[in-house]
C-alpha cells in the first residue's frame, strides 16, 4: 500500500501530531511498567514509576527528533549547513 | 531450612516472572519502537483489547458498573467545576445595552461608581458594622460563664 502523500506545509504539523501521540504512548507504558515493578519487586516505591517516565521521555524525544529531521524542510536545512 | 530458601525462592521468581512479563508485553506490542510503529501497534492492541471487552459480557458489565459508579460519585464535583461561572461568578451586565459599544467600558464604569459610593458611604457602614459587633459582644460577655445550664420551668411542666 503505498504512503499517503503529505503536502509540503503540513509535514512539520503531522509530525508533531505523531511526536505528541508517540510521547503519550510511552510515557504511559513506562508509567505502567514502573509501577507494575514497583508493586512487585521493589515494595511500592516511587522511584521505579519515575525511572519509567524518564525512559518513556527519552525514546519519545529521540523518535521525535528523529522525525521532525526527516521532514524536507528540516532536512534542507541541514543539507545548507 | 531448605524448603524456606525454595520458598524464598518462588516467590522471587513469581514476582520478577510478573514484572518481566509486564516489560516483554510492551516488547512484543511493539510499542518501543519508532513513532509510526508505535502509533499503528497501539492501534492495534486497541482492537484486540475491545474484541477482548466485547466478548466477555461478565467483564463489560463489571467495567460498566465501575465507570457508572465513578461517574456518579464524581458528578456533583464536574458540575460545580462546569458551573462554576454560573454559581461563582454572576456578573450583572445588565449595563450593556447593547455589544457595538463593547462590554469592557460600561462594567469599567459600574466598577468605579460602586466603589465611590462604597468610600462615600463607608463612615455610616463602619459605624453600622461596629455598632451591631459591639452588640453582639455584650450578649456573649452578659452569660454566665461556666455556670450549670439552668434547668427551664418549661421542661419541668412538660414532665408533670
Amino acid at each position: 500500500m503505498p504512503a499517503k502523500q503529505v503536502l509540503c506545509e503540513d509535514q512539520i504539523p503531522s509530525a508533531l501530531d505523531k511526536c505528541i501521540a508517540d510521547t503519550i504512548i510511552k510515557v504511559g507504558s513506562g508509567v505502567v511498567t514502573g509501577g507494575a515493578l514497583s508493586l512487585v519487586l521493589f515494595r511500592r516505591r516511587l522511584w521505579p514509576i519515575t525511572l519509567g517516565i524518564g525512559i518513556g521521555t527519552g525514546m519519545a524525544m529521540a523518535n521525535c527528533q528523529n522525525k521532525l529531521n526527516s521532514t524536507d524542510v528540516v532536512r534542507r536545512n541541514l543539507e545548507r549547513k | 531450612m531448605a524448603l524456606r530458601k525454595m520458598g524464598s525462592l518462588i516467590r522471587i521468581s513469581t514476582k520478577a516472572g510478573l514484572a518481566g512479563g509486564t516489560v516483554y508485553l510492551y516488547y512484543e506490542a511493539g510499542l518501543w519502537k519508532g513513532t509510526d510503529e508505535t502509533i499503528d501497534n497501539y492501534e492495534k492492541l486497541r482492537k484486540d483489547a475491545e474484541v477482548v471487552y466485547n466478548a466477555n459480557p461478565d467483564v463489560k458489565k463489571w467495567l460498566e458498573y465501575v465507570s457508572s459508579s465513578v461517574s456518579s460519585n464524581v458528578k456533583p464535583y464536574s458540575d460545580a467545576i462546569t458551573n462554576f461561572r454560573k454559581e461563582w461568578l454572576n456578573v450583572d451586565l445588565s449595563t450593556v445595552s447593547s455589544p457595538i459599544n463593547g462590554v469592557v467600558k460600561p462594567v469599567w464604569n459600574k466598577g468605579v461608581t460602586w466603589t465611590i459610593e462604597a468610600i462615600a458611604d463607608s463612615p455610616e457602614t463602619i459605624q453600622r458594622l461596629s455598632s451591631t459587633g459591639w452588640e453582639k459582644l455584650k450578649e456573649l460577655s452578659m452569660e454566665p460563664q461556666g455556670s450549670p445550664p439552668k434547668p427551664d420551668s418549661s421542661s419541668k411542666s412538660a414532665k408533670q
